[in-house]
């Protein structure tokens, strides 16, 4: 005990840990009544290091050449190399887990209004964290060089064509979209330079951005503060009955609540692989035949079914992309100074709509588009948009409540 | 009795993540440092002897070491070499007296003086008295079909990888007639 306590002693003289620890972790006080959604934040920072670990792994057998990159993968690292096999379920099952959380961690910000004032700038950052973490998730798709791999990444990047079809300023339109397409491939065919590419984002650029990011991203939660469920902004030195340190408080909660995610997390990779590694995708790339069944995986699903649904592709394009948009600008649409679901009935119900709205979406895009799917999936896809059309409309009601309530938030 | 409970929690949480952390890292120090499984294809040959004629040497590898398979006549007699005096292998006797009686084995073809491929002289050379010898080129060393030192620098005599015979095939790496690399 004596010699760790001069060494913790030695270190604390010359970097100050200790004053480091005590700021981050007790002076960083939290709500108490921080609700069971707000540990996916952690959890997607459990997967992001789970992915970075589990990828260097990877990194270390792979090989981006196409003549290398299937045997690579599906010999070499599931066959040859001790536990190689183990890393690339992980791997996969850390990429579906990474999705599924960070959908869940959005709902959670859209359902407690964590984007609005002061949390502006973390919504915005989470929001490009979204959009490189889908180009980490297709990147990653293309290299194992199976047929779903393969026929992916052809579909997707095939999407940005659909501008060629606009009604107006044809060529215009046209020739942006070839020039996309051409981006994205590298060229007209898929060849060794388009794999190399690919993969040199997926193992360096994207995580560099992500990790850049992620740390923006906490830091500005700790500049803003948690939101809180009730949607009351509690000043932490008039309050501070309503805060706990972070220490011990939410780490031993998010700890705990870590072992039950871990556990799951691991059941998928021993025991239900084949939900993440597909076994069409063990057939090495064929440029020359499209596999039976092709869609999207299912985080991108969603989106698939409103740009399939609607007749026209450029407007389908144009539908996605602005999706997307909506996304981003959040914090103008619903401008309402209520904060919370909780305390926001209309709110509570379009929000209601549009989560509900979205998994259909999803089932949707998973299944055959026959006419009657695709009238369905118009109409989901009309509720998403509804969702995001009226937060302006319930924000101007709200805003109504509010004066009529004299201006005060409870 | 609080703070010894709490303490009890922290020692139980601090030694179970201990405990998950060292089995977490397991497979990641393997499968990082020890890709082993690859260098393993190698350790087990398999050489089909059925084509493989009297005085004849065919060259094969094992664990990535130049291997030489070789077929002696039946009345073959290696007991008029001259030998090298103390140039013994790690039984501490000559190779002649693990393999006689053996028409067909297989000697790892590295000199053991500095790791040269000696190479097959049938027709025999000075000095080995004109009987088959393998000669290494880079510093004259010379030895018995069996790999006993006859002269040169050599310290001490060919390998003999563990091997097996099995109806038309020596397996080298198995154990059988030699049951360890001597």
């Amino acid at each position: 005990m004596g010699l760790i306590q001069r060494i913790i002693d030695w270190i604390d003289e010359r970097a100050h840990v200790r004053e480091l620890y005590k700021s981050l972790m007790i002076d960083y006080k939290v709500p108490k009544n921080l609700t069971f959604p707000y540990v996916f934040g952690v959890f997607a920072l459990v997967t992001f290091v789970i992915q970075i670990v589990s990828g260097m792994v990877l990194l270390l057998y792979y090989k981006p050449s196409i003549a290398d990159a299937f045997d690579s993968a599906t010999y070499t690292i599931m066959g040859e190399i001790p536990f190689g096999w183990l890393f690339r379920h992980i791997h996969a099952t850390g990429a579906n887990f990474f999705m599924a959380i960070i959908y869940l961690h959005m709902f959670t910000g859209i359902y407690y209004n964590a984007y609005k004032k002061p949390r502006e700038l973390v919504w915005i950052v989470g929001w490009l964290i979204y959009l490189v973490l889908i180009l980490t998730a297709l990147s990653g798709y293309l290299l194992p060089w199976g047929q779903l791999s393969y026929w992916g990444f052809i579909v997707t990047t095939e999407i940005p064509g659909s501008l060629a079809d606009a009604p107006i300023f044809k060529d215009f339109f046209k020739a942006i979209a070839e020039t996309i397409v051409l981006w994205m491939k590298g060229g007209y065919v898929v060849t060794d330079i388009t794999l190399g590419r690919v993969f040199g984002s997926h193992v360096l650029i994207y995580p560099l951005l992500l990790l850049a990011l992620v740390g923006v991203h906490l830091y500005l939660v700790r500049a803003a503060g948690i939101s809180n469920p009730d949607g009351i902004e509690y000043d932490k030195k008039k309050h501070p009955d309503k805060f706990v340190p972070f220490h011990p408080y939410m780490t031993l909660k998010e700890g705990a609540y870590t072992m039950w995610y871990l556990a799951i997390f691991f059941f998928f990779v021993f025991f239900h692989i084949s939900h993440f590694l597909p076994p069409d995708n063990f057939e090495p790339a064929n440029p020359l035949k499209t596999p039976a069944h092709i869609a999207p995986e299912w985080y991108l699903l969603a989106f698939y079914e409103v740009f399939r649904s609607i007749p026209s592709k450029f407007w389908g394009f144009v539908a996605f992309s602005a999706l997307l948009l909506f996304l981003l600008i959040l914090p103008v649409l619903d401008w309402s100074p209520l904060k919370s679901a909780r305390r926001r009935p209309l709110f509570f119900v379009a929000f209601l709509a549009f989560m509900y709205g979205s998994m259909a979406l999803t089932i949707l895009g998973s299944m055959e588009p026959t006419p009657l799917n695709a009238k369905l999936g118009m109409i989901f896809g009309a509720v998403v948009f509804g969702f995001f059309l009226s937060l302006p409309i319930i924000s101007f009601i709200e805003y109504g409540w509010y004066k009529a309530k004299g201006g005060k938030e409870q | 009795m609080e703070a010894s409970r709490r303490d009890f929690i922290s020692l139980g949480i601090g030694l179970l993540g201990a405990a998950g952390g060292v089995a977490a890292l397991y497979p990641l120090v393997r499968a990082m440092l020890e890709p082993s499984k690859i260098a393993a294809l190698g350790a087990v040959v398999e050489v089909d002897i059925s084509n493989l004629q009297p005085m004849q040497v065919r060259v094969t590898s094992w664990k990535g070491k130049t291997t030489f398979v070789i077929r002696l006549p039946e009345d073959f007699k290696a007991d008029d070499y001259k030998l090298k005096e103390g140039a013994l292998n790690s039984k501490g006797t000559t190779n002649y007296e693990i393999l006689k009686g053996h028409p067909v084995f297989a000697l790892v073809g590295i000199c053991t003086h500095l790791g040269c491929i000696p190479l097959w002289k049938p027709q025999g050379e000075e000095a080995s008295g004109g009987k088959p010898t393998f000669h290494c080129p880079c510093h004259g060393g010379y030895y018995t079909p069996y790999g006993d030192v006859i002269a040169g620098p050599p310290p001490r005599p060919l390998f003999i990888p563990p091997q097996k015979l099995e109806g038309n095939k020596l397996i080298i790496g198995e154990k059988g007639f030699v049951q360890e690399l001597i």
